[in-house]
């Protein structure tokens, strides 16, 4: 419904959250206010839960000094999102493997979520997940970043998320010959 | 925009545990830090290990019906095959017809690596091989009699006069995949345990790098592999060991099942923490309160090994036999008087 509440201007934002308990305002990095549900906010994040119920929430903007503030209006539009969304049924992956919980594919509405972001702005939101202490965000987030190394070549990985090659050819012939005993039927 | 330095190693980690095994593997090819994670983390052991047990092998190998491609019991289908000298999660170490130089095939494979080995009535081979820690495996050679050891390669000559048992130290030919050699190996003696000594039995268990042996004198040698030194374990207490016996490894570790008085059934687990030894009860049973039902037919659906038909209240008057563990839950496999193999769930105690 007010999805838009997030983007918050300060001024406005403060006022909304005077006249409404039922939202807490949060304060990114570089200062700027986001409001976002109190319930969806404690029902979803164990740090913000923890800050509510400990009352060590401020009215004027919780300082989130480890988070940007294009990170924390993610997170709340996701929060805002996930209040407003009707959940479905359980649809547990029926996951390759044993280091995985059971995991609960994401929604439409969280894939789309997580699709429009840029590669910077979902990293940034994994470790905000993290920080926060929401095991569902970072669940989307994570599964959406591996969704984008399936079936690619290192090669391709590393173009993908800019990452150095540091193996000799020698090391990396040596690595293969172990990749190929495990996936011997290529 | 650099994921490989920007996330802490845990949001790494948790994203490439995500991965399927196919691309978990390629994940160790794009940089050290990436295969550092996938390898200190075993990410990859869901992969390696297969998903659904198959079978179990048992002197010849029990196929799980319903669970993917069926393999034949008789293993014929291996080019050469004469006989299976040991198995290792998955891993056959096997002996050819034409000459005495052993191989090794895994079932799935079917290709085999070989290596040259001479077989001896004197010793007991060990296949040794964890794909959760590495692809590779060694073939250890153990004398069945301690007193024979050290029989080098070196110096065949060189005998042990003393006859003290446990010896101090134990000198084993060990094979490795990695190497393609034979090279000798000393365990040395930890702990302290004198008793009186006992031929080396075929019955052991590979468990988290450490080799359990049981000895004829109801002792079981655990070699580990990691530090190269041995221990003398004792069995379970009030336990025949000529009983009949099986060692295996199940969901929590090494277990121990024991036939005891022909209709009983009692199950230990090795609980090695907190530098402690000993034996834990996990599960006693009477046989006796069960029958067996002609025609059930062994069935697994999903890979639990629940058969419910099996096995009904009643008389069971047979004898019992083992076949093995399943190798990651707590289910043991009996030979009911050479008529069926039932699966037995012993936390639910159900057949």
């Amino acid at each position: 419904m007010e999805v838009d509440k997030g983007k918050g201007e300060a001024e406005e934002t403060r006022k909304v959250a005077e006249a409404d308990r039922d939202t807490v305002t949060l304060k990114s990095s570089d200062g700027k206010l986001f409001e976002v549900s109190k319930e969806a906010a404690a029902r979803l994040s164990t740090v913000l839960a923890g800050m509510i119920a400990g009352g060590s929430i401020d009215d004027n903007g919780t300082d989130l000094k480890q988070i940007g503030s294009e990170a924390l209006e993610n997170v709340v539009d996701y929060c805002n999102k996930h209040a407003n969304s009707i959940p479905s049924a359980a649809l547990i992956s029926s996951s390759i493997s044993f280091n995985t919980a059971p995991f609960k594919e994401p929604e439409e509405w969280e894939r789309k979520f997580v699709d429009r972001l840029s590669h910077d702005a979902l990293f940034d939101l994994v470790e905000a997940a993290n920080f926060l202490g929401m095991e569902r965000l970072l669940d989307v987030t994570c599964h959406k970043i591996s969704e984008m190394m399936k079936g690619k070549s290192p090669d391709q990985i590393r173009e993908v998320f800019n990452i150095k090659n540091d193996y000799t050819k020698e090391e990396l012939e040596e690595i293969r010959q172990e990749l190929a005993w495990a996936f011997y039927d290529d | 925009m650099a994921i490989g330095w920007e996330l802490t190693d845990d949001l790494i980690a948790d994203v490439l545990r995500r991965l399927p095994p196919r691309s978990l593997a390629v994940s160790r090819c794009v940089c050290r830090s990436w295969r550092g994670l996938v390898d200190a983390r075993r990410l990859l052991r869901a992969d390696l290990l297969p998903r659904s047990v198959g079978g179990i092998y048992s002197s010849e190998f029990f196929a799980l019906p319903a669970t993917g491609p069926s393999i034949s019991g008789h293993l014929e289908f291996i080019p050469g095959f004469f006989e299976v000298l040991d198995h290792c999660n998955g891993l056959l170490l096997l002996t050819e017809t034409s000459d005495d130089h052993a191989m090794s095939a895994t079932l799935e494979r079917g290709s085999g690596h070989g290596c040259q080995m001479e077989e001896a009535d004197d010793q007991i081979e060990c296949l040794v091989y964890d794909p959760t820690v590495s692809p590779h495996y060694k073939v250890f050679l153990i004398p069945s009699h301690p007193d024979d050891q050290p029989k080098s390669m070196l110096d065949p000559d060189m005998k042990r006069s003393d006859s003290e048992w446990p010896p101090s130290s134990y000198a084993l030919q060990v094979f490795s995949s990695t190497t393609g050699c034979w090279e000798e190996r000393s365990f040395v003696l930890e702990g302290g345990c004198s008793e009186e000594g006992g031929p080396i039995t075929d019955i052991k268990v590979y468990w988290r790098e450490a080799l359990y042996v049981l000895c004829e004198n109801g002792f079981i040698l655990r070699m580990s592999m990691k530090n190269a030194k041995y221990r003398v374990l004792p069995m379970p207490s009030d336990v025949e060991y000529r009983n009949c016996l099986s060692l295996g490894k199940s969901e929590k570790g090494v277990y121990c099942a024991f036939e005891h008085e022909c209709h009983g059934l009692r199950i230990f687990l090795l609980n090695e923490s907190c530098g402690q030894v000993r034996w834990e009860l996990k599960h006693l049973v009477d046989l006796k309160s069960f029958a067996l039902e002609d025609y059930f037919e062994w069935n697994s659906d999903d890979d639990n090994v629940l058969n419910t038909n099996a096995m009904v209240k009643g008389h069971f008057e047979g004898y019992i036999d083992f076949l093995g563990f399943h190798p990651y839950k707590e289910i043991v496999f009996l030979n009911m008087s050479l008529y069926r193999a039932v699966a037995y769930h012993w936390n639910t105690s159900k057949f």
